[in-house]
């Protein structure tokens, strides 16, 4: 009590009861703000989040948007596409991504071959459609061990889907392999597999040799 | 502190928002991205780099490049083209269309620019009038085609054809992204200097290749060695005053060259759906079949994904 109180206040501070934090009200402009604020996110959010999707980068703004600006080709360009993507998941296991085929496990080569070069597509139609078994000459080898499978029964779809998938193959087989031969219409394809819907079994080139190339 | 649960959850529900949006968000987003393929042409991208270039990949980070080099083309907008390639049958009638494409056009002029195909009608505008010009053009028996051309400070720089997009990075860790642009955008280095050569010589000596780079040498990933019998093929060619002394010669090291298989195997170019763009037809087919080449020698061209 002697000592005047100012001359050590670390004391006198220590002796204080610890702060405590009243409860003035959040001033009403400060909501308003924070309203106003969520109110722009949302609209932004809205404008130009393309909804999180992965696909969507500025400067596009939503999927719509991106899917606006795909490049498109001709339908030709397109069949000839397809017929390429086709090629690699179901021929090129055999007969190679550069059609050279695989003579080590009896597979013939499509470039070049006369079955691709024939001046119409009836009988590739038919070997694509049902598949092929049996002793095959090409270029004047004779490739017997494999078979063929049905690989254009295979396609999914019901059967105007599957002759366009067929008419893609056959369409870039023979534009590439074939010294572009002509392309082959999905309409050929659905006639030519009105013709042989009743085949059961693969065909053989004998059997092949007895239908007209030009249908 | 008589409010410590309301602190506490304040910044509890701080964390959790940032967590939430910059986490989890991003991990639900692209977490689980994988192969796509490219538009039109449908080949699969990307395929991962070559081992090489995945060694280089390391040795880009150990010697820091990414502190001055970005891996990433920004893209402000979309334009389009119009790009007429044939003239069809009947060229009165695309002479008039052409016309009204093209008001600007004199008729001599109309009739100069059909002799000069292919040539673009338009340039720079919207899909909206792209397309109507086309339409107008097909319709006489032309062939005019929309090409998508990416717009961006950073593509007029030559830095790239496209933005940059998540898929570019797949096979990539870390991910050399890069914030500084002290030196010139990478993500297309081996697309704008496709020459192993070049870029050895760059990184021995950047100021030959480059007038006025700014770049540090990176001698310490080449060697000087004594000539054996025969000089190495893979000796740099360099100018005299650079040149080591008679009878010995510089030759990179293994980093040296990993390196330069990183750069030359940076070509973030392809046609996505996610980064539209019209390619060169010719660009289309060369770059499925290099593609399918390449599937097919890593064993997997059959599960190549097809849209």
């Amino acid at each position: 009590m002697s000592l005047p109180s100012t001359q050590i206040p670390t004391i006198a501070a220590a002796d204080l009861p610890e702060p405590r934090a009243g409860r003035r009200p959040v001033p009403v402009w400060l909501i308003l703000l924070l309203f106003l604020l969520l109110y722009w996110a949302m609209v932004y959010f809205d404008q130009r989040s393309g909804w999180f999707d992965q696909n969507v980068y500025i400067p596009f703004t939503s999927i719509q948007e991106v899917a606006k600006f795909q490049p498109v080709l001709s339908g030709a360009d397109e069949l000839i596409l397809r017929g390429k993507q086709l090629y690699s998941a179901n021929c090129a296991v055999c007969h190679m991504e550069n059609g050279i085929g695989n003579p080590a496990n009896g597979c013939p080569p499509l470039d070049g071959s006369e079955w691709v070069l024939a001046p119409g597509p009836a009988r590739i139609i038919r070997i694509v459609s049902k598949g092929l078994q049996g002793p095959i000459e090409v270029k004047g080898t004779v490739y017997n061990t494999g078979t063929m499978l049905a690989i254009g029964d295979a396609m999914p779809g019901d059967e105007k889907q599957k002759s366009e998938s067929i008419a893609a193959i056959i369409s870039y087989v023979r534009k590439t392999f074939g010294k572009n031969a002509s392309a082959v219409t999905p309409e050929q394809v659905l006639k030519v597999r009105e013709e042989i819907k009743d085949h059961s079994g693969y065909f053989t080139p004998d059997l092949l040799k007895g239908v007209p190339e030009t249908p | 502190m008589n409010h410590g649960p309301l602190i506490f959850l304040a910044a509890f529900f701080a964390l959790a928002g940032s967590w939430f949006s910059f986490v989890l968000t991003p991990q639900v987003q692209v977490g689980r991205l994988d192969q796509t393929n490219t538009v039109p042409a449908g080949a699969t991208y990307p395929v991962s780099r070559p081992g090489l270039a995945r060694e280089g990949l390391d040795v880009y980070r150990a010697n820091g490049c990414a502190y001055c080099h970005s891996q990433q083309v920004g893209q402000t907008g979309v334009t389009c083209d119009v790009l007429l390639t044939a003239v069809g049958t009947n060229q009165p009638a695309l002479l008039t269309a052409l016309l009204k494409v093209k008001p600007a056009l004199t008729d001599a002029e109309a009739r100069r620019f059909l002799a000069e195909l292919p040539k673009p009608v338009l340039e720079h505008v919207t899909k909206e009038a792209a397309d109507a010009a086309a339409k107008a053009l097909n319709s006489t028996g032309g062939k005019a085609q929309v090409w998508i051309v990416p717009m961006g400070p950073d593509i007029a720089r030559g830095w790239g054809l496209r933005r940059s997009v998540a898929e570019d990075f797949l096979f990539d860790y870390p991910l050399m992204l890069g914030s500084q642009r002290i030196g010139p955008d990478l993500a297309n280095a081996g697309v704008r200097l496709p020459d192993p050569k070049w870029h050895l010589l760059h990184l021995y000596a950047p100021r030959t290749q480059v007038k006025g780079s700014m770049m540090p040498p990176y001698r310490f990933l080449f060697e000087k060695r004594r000539i054996e019998r025969v000089p190495s093929a893979d000796a740099l060619v360099l100018p005299p005053e650079l040149a080591p002394e008679s009878g010995f010669e510089v030759v990179p090291k293994p980093e040296a060259k990993a390196l330069v298989g990183y750069l030359t195997s940076l070509r973030a170019d392809a046609p996505l759906f996610d980064a539209p763009l019209t390619v060169a037809e010719a660009a289309v087919e060369s770059s499925t079949n290099s593609v399918a080449g390449s599937v097919t020698n890593s064993a997997s061209g059959t599960n190549a994904p097809v849209k």
